[in-house]
């Protein structure tokens, strides 16, 4: 999360003698960084999107056009719709409270907001079918009010709020902390109402940080294998999200077909970089306004 | 029409330490006044407090005779400058400007025309109005300044607030916009209470001078009495140098190592201490005065000379300034008669 925010925020090279290095010393580095690159990040990528075309368009259109995949589709898109705006709410709320009060366990309350990152995705679901599933604490009481958690929408949900909850707050604590309030107090001061300052001074001053955390959030909501394994019961065509549906497909030996599935969540990926590429060249003016006056 | 602000017994307490510890003050309708202190002093938490950025244990802020406590945040109007302006960075300074007119509630909120024609009233006033659609960012600081007071003032504030209104400027800009505000203040007649810790800035600009300290106003007066007429050593001491000297109070005369060095009528008998400017006193012969001694350094500023006289029962060397020739030479043994002083009692 956090390199993708440097990279992002870097300065312009400097160019006293003291720090340019030699040019062979340049070449070693840059080339360095763009094998690995090349390795490890944009060679898999392509593999997927090889292995997933094969055997022709058509298998490859046939793939992602099954019921069950189309039906995956949409879970995993829904699942995000509901997570994304959940987290970006409570997330707000959270940092807000974080960076503009003091108060007794505040400190507590920071690391908790970052458990979700230290625990493993498959204990964050154990938790909850622990809780809500049948043998769990709220087992008994749920089926009797007939409520379905578990092996359903609604713990998939929790399941993956759960792992993508820090990504909006950890971008917005530490830029709200360093705003400070006095903006807050000078529109308080000029007549304006708690939410006029909060939607026309807090949120506009911190909307790239929120943007930057609500891309990350979605991407994770989406691509979320572990935690969601554990609570959806992978019904086919009801309860699997698209990574659980790649996995399926590949454990059936139908290679061709997961791969297809995980092109789409790879195309996914890549619409979400394209959206945060296309929106810092149309606003860098304004990024560089906003870093550079604080 | 100038509103009056007034102050009354106004306590505050951050944990256990008093920020303040009754004030008490009346600012006169269209007066330019300074809070003048030392960092901690309670300046700023008493401007914060009567802008109702900060809530008090005790006491009250009327403006003339309207409680403060009975309006709401947005029907106080206070037109405050933030000490690194709080310009909202993602506006433009046309915006920045309108923002207070704008927020109003929409049966009260000027149409765009009317708006607009404010807006550049108001940038002309403080001469920027070719800059409106700049962002904050693109302004030197002292522009920045004076679009936050242009913003201040678009609320047609009751009385205005600034607090350290040039603390963050450079030393040519600041006298530039020392002198410009004073201007402004003339023409548009607003009752104006700024804070600083700078005494020169103080004095050259306001009306009157409220100096504080600990928490408390030790003084209230124009920057000639609180010069010339101290009414404590902490006043006498912030406003310029001074040389402390300890005598012994008798029959009307002050006796430093029991010689007469002041005239003290009208004083009990008793101890007190001495406060003397280092240009009040005059070199003599050596032997004239018990303030006899050696001078240890001299050094020339301008037309001005200053030198350091130590004197034998004095824990510090005095420091004296003159402009008479010939300078004193170092090593040269001489005596300092005291033109003038302030005299406190020690308790």
């Amino acid at each position: 999360m956090s390199k993708m925010i440097s990279a992002s925020r870097s300065q312009p090279a400097r160019n006293g003698s003291a720090l340019r290095e030699s040019n062979a010393v340049k070449a070693l580095l840059i080339g360095t960084a763009l094998t690995f690159l090349a390795l490890f990040l944009f060679l898999p990528l392509v593999i997927v999107f090889m292995e997933a075309l094969q055997r022709g368009l058509t298998t490859y259109l046939e793939a992602i056009t099954e019921p069950d995949a189309l039906s995956a589709m949409r879970l995993t898109l829904l699942v995000a719709a509901i997570v994304v705006p959940i987290n970006v709410i409570v997330g707000i709320a959270g940092s807000w409270t974080i960076a503009r009060f003091d108060f007794r366990g505040k400190n507590l309350l920071v690391s908790l907001i970052d458990l979700p990152f230290s625990v493993s995705p498959v204990i964050a679901g154990l938790i909850y079918v622990l809780l809500f599933g049948a043998q769990g604490y709220f087992g008994p009481w749920l089926r009797e009010h007939g409520i379905e958690i578990i092996f359903a929408l609604p713990g998939i949900v929790l399941a993956t709020m759960f792992v993508t909850f820090p990504f909006v707050a950890r971008e917005l604590i530490p830029h709200m902390e360093t705003l400070g309030s006095t903006d807050e107090e000078a529109a308080l001061t000029l007549g304006a109402s708690p939410w006029q300052t909060f939607f026309k001074i807090t949120l506009p001053n911190v909307k790239w940080s929120l943007l930057y955390g609500v891309l990350l959030c979605n991407a994770r909501a989406m691509g979320e294998f572990g935690a969601v394994a554990v609570v959806s019961g992978k019904i086919r065509g009801v309860t699997t999200t698209l990574p659980l549906q790649v996995e399926i497909l590949y454990n059936e030996y139908m290679g061709t077909a997961a791969f297809a599935v995980a092109s789409l969540l790879a195309f996914l990926a890549l619409i979400t970089l394209a959206a945060k590429t296309i929106l810092e060249w149309h606003y860098a003016k304004e990024i560089a306004a906003m870093r550079h006056n604080s | 029409m100038p509103v009056s602000l007034t102050v009354e017994n106004i306590e505050k307490k951050f944990g256990q330490f008093p920020a303040l510890r009754g004030v008490s003050m009346t600012v006169a309708p269209g007066e330019l006044m300074a809070l003048l202190g030392p960092s901690g002093s309670g300046k700023t938490t008493l401007l914060r407090a009567i802008a109702g950025l900060e809530q008090v244990e005790k006491g009250r802020v009327l403006f003339d005779d309207i409680d403060a406590e009975s309006l709401s945040f947005r029907d106080r109007r206070i037109g405050f400058v933030f000490q690194h302006y709080a310009l909202f960075r993602h506006l433009s300074v046309y915006e920045n400007v309108a923002f207070g007119l704008r927020a109003r509630p929409r049966r009260e909120r000027p149409n765009e025309g009317e708006i607009h024609k404010r807006v550049n009233n108001l940038l002309d006033l403080v001469q920027l109005g070719e800059l409106g659609a700049r962002f904050p960012s693109q302004l030197s600081g002292g522009q920045r300044q004076r679009v936050a007071l242009a913003r201040a003032l678009a609320i047609e504030p009751r009385i205005l607030l600034l607090d350290e209104p040039f603390g963050a400027l450079d030393a040519q800009v600041r006298k530039d916009l020392r002198q410009w505000l004073r201007e402004l203040h003339t023409r548009i007649g607003q009752t104006t209470l700024f804070v600083t810790h700078d005494q020169a800035e103080a004095t050259e600009l306001a009306d009157r001078v409220a100096i504080l300290n600990h928490g408390i106003i030790e003084q209230l007066a124009s920057p000639h009495e609180i010069y010339e007429h101290p009414q404590t050593p902490f006043v006498c001491k912030f406003l310029g140098e001074t040389n402390v000297i300890p005598v012994e109070l008798k029959g009307g005369q002050a006796y430093f190592d029991g010689y007469r060095v002041y005239d003290a009528t009208n004083y009990a008998d008793g101890t007190a201490d001495l406060y003397i400017r280092p240009y009040l006193f005059k070199l003599a012969q050596p032997g004239s005065s018990p303030l006899s001694g050696i001078i240890t350094h001299v050094h020339q500023t301008g037309p001005y000379w200053r030198a350091e006289l130590t004197v034998g029962n004095l824990a510090k060397p005095l420091t004296i300034e003159g402009l008479t020739r010939p300078l004193p030479i170092l090593g040269e043994h001489v005596a300092a008669t005291i033109e003038s002083a302030h005299l406190f009692k020690t308790p």
